[in-house]
């Protein structure tokens, strides 16, 4: 059964690695450690429901969710980033704190704080390969995660927004030299990383079918640790680090209990920064320059 | 074609420029001297837009551009190869190259790459290396080549000598000379006041923030208070 748990953490972790990308493009371009990615989430996974709930069909609740919380991202851009950005970094990283305690009890004032399930348009659907049963939502999960991270790496690499975009994460000072509209760069940057979480608070709720208001909570802080495990600012350690806790979190609840989780999870991240303070795959530059 | 009036510029509270106006003829070399925190890089940042709050007025190429944000004057041809060059150390040298035509509209294509690369050996050999490896000449260049990128009418050049060795700023200003030949208009901030004089028609010198001299680069050389300040000579 070591195939089948392998499996579930991978597809697990598919939902971390694009916590973790969204933290990471924030952290990695901004340097801003954005605290609204678990509302933004939550967002996109309890809205789908509550449209779905309003009687709209499934494809067009998911797209409302993503607007809603694509949206909710500019606004944090708008009354945190800009506003308080060459300021101490601190006071941006509390802001969007702020903003993930509003953002979560509007939702808990509007519909309750109870959790919901939500029919999944897939219903327990799945193959069989040998031993190995693979859902199939888990597995659109996985292969649409693991798209969309090559996709945005190419976006990053090759297109002028991504040269834009790396180019104000090196120096805005610079890029404002060359031309670049800052201010127009770093809110497409919100609209994508925001988009990536959301994404992926739509998947985990088709995926294992409940939301709630504070569905992003756990989630987010372990793709908060998938980054730093696999190296602060650099995508392909957030989609590592993803992936690793996933698996290492199915395992644990396999082998142990559901309650040793966490222990395993942060007991192993702690002693991977011990003996590796910058992560995984980081190096000691943090938060610069690590696209 | 850059007529600037009655330029002012602060940080916060410190007046940075004050009451300083200029005039860059088609195709001309004008150089601006000035000791350190004389407000040259300031009057340059002021021309290119980038100073919140500055005053005064600038025109372009005919047109008023003082309400126009910089990337508005990039894109008009008004370019800024910034002091300390600037590139962009986590980009490679095609990138860096690329980043300067950022503001256009249209997509530049291999040949403009290749013409560069032509004009600077050493970036054709480095040009898929990060920029941040090359030699403080070579990013110079580099500077200068992503300046060129943006198809520019003028180009501001802000110390480009800086740190270099004397042979490698022999070869700045031979660059600044072939531009020029091609065309080129060039405003260029300089702390060696001799090559710049010699480099230029007109010139400017800053103190404080203002214009205390300003004419022919020929008269200037043979002012007294210039040679003083800025030509190791005795007043
Ligand atoms: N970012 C800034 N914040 C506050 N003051 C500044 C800033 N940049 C420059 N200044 C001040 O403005 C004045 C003019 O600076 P500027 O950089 O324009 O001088 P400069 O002539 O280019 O000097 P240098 O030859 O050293 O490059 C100086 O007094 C400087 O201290
Ligand atoms: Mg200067």
């Amino acid at each position: 059964m070591i195939a089948q748990q392998l499996v579930n953490g991978l597809m697990l972790g598919a939902i971390y690695v694009m916590v973790a990308v969204s933290f990471t493009l924030f952290f990695g371009c901004l340097n801003f450690l954005n605290f609204s990615v678990p509302a933004l989430f939550m967002l996109g996974g309890f809205l789908t429901w509550a449209l779905v709930q309003m009687g709209l069909p499934w494809v067009l609740a998911v797209v409302g969710a993503l607007a809603a919380a694509a949206l909710a991202s500019l606004v944090v851009e708008r009354l945190t980033w800009r506003i308080q950005r060459g300021g101490p970094p601190l006071i941006p990283l509390v802001s969007s704190l702020g903003f993930l305690i509003l953002f979560e009890n509007l939702v808990l004032v509007r519909w309750g704080s109870d959790a919901r399930s939500i029919p999944s348009p897939f219903g327990d659907a799945n193959i069989r390969i040998g031993e190995v049963v693979v859902g199939i939502p888990q597995l659109a999960c996985l292969v649409v995660a693991i798209g969309l991270v090559f996709g945005l790496q190419f976006l990053l690499a090759r297109s002028k927004l991504g040269r834009g975009i790396r180019s104000v994460a090196e120096s805005p000072e610079t890029a404002a030299i060359l031309g670049v509209e800052v201010n127009k760069v770093v809110p497409r940057l919100f609209l994508l990383a925001g988009l990536f979480c959301a994404l992926a608070g739509v998947m985990f709720s088709l995926s294992y079918q409940l939301v709630s208001p504070f569905m992003g909570d756990q989630v987010a802080l372990k793709g908060l640790a998938a980054m730093v495990l696999g190296g602060m600012g650099n995508v392909w350690g957030a989609v590592i680090g993803g992936l690793i806790i996933g698996v290492v979190e199915v395992f644990a609840i396999s082998g142990l209990s559901a309650d040793h989780v966490n222990v395993v999870v942060y007991g192993l991240l702690l002693a991977v920064l011990i003996i590796r303070p910058t992560g995984l795959f980081g190096d000691a530059a943090l938060g610069q320059q690590k696209l | 074609m850059l007529e600037a009036a009655h330029l002012s510029a602060a940080y916060g509270p410190v007046r940075a420029l004050d009451d300083v106006s200029l005039t860059v003829g088609q195709g001309e070399v004008m150089a601006v001297l000035g000791a350190n925190g004389a407000g040259k890089s300031t009057l340059l940042r002021t021309l290119l837009g980038l100073m919140p709050g500055a005053g005064g007025s600038v025109r372009f190429l005919g047109e008023d551009i003082t309400k126009l944000s910089a990337p508005e004057r990039v894109r008009r041809g008004l370019v800024l190869v910034p002091e300390g060059r600037r590139v962009l150390t986590s980009l490679t040298v095609e990138e860096n190259l690329l980043m300067g035509a950022y503001t256009r509209r249209d997509t530049p294509g291999q040949a403009e790459l290749d013409a560069i690369y032509d004009r600077f050996s050493n970036l054709a050999a480095r040009r898929h290396m990060k920029a941040g490896v090359l030699s403080g000449g070579e990013q110079q260049m580099l500077a200068i080549g992503r300046a060129m990128m943006a198809k520019p009418k003028l180009i501001m050049l802000d110390e480009p000598s800086l740190g270099l060795s004397p042979r490698l700023t022999a070869e700045v200003f031979a660059l600044i000379a072939s531009l020029n030949a091609e065309g080129m208009s060039i405003l260029l901030v300089e702390q060696n006041a001799l090559l710049a004089l010699e480099a230029s028609r007109q010139a400017l010198v800053l103190e404080l923030g203002r214009a205390v001299v300003a004419g022919p680069s020929a008269e200037l050389l043979k002012d007294d208070r210039v040679r003083g300040a800025y030509l190791g000579a005795a007043a």
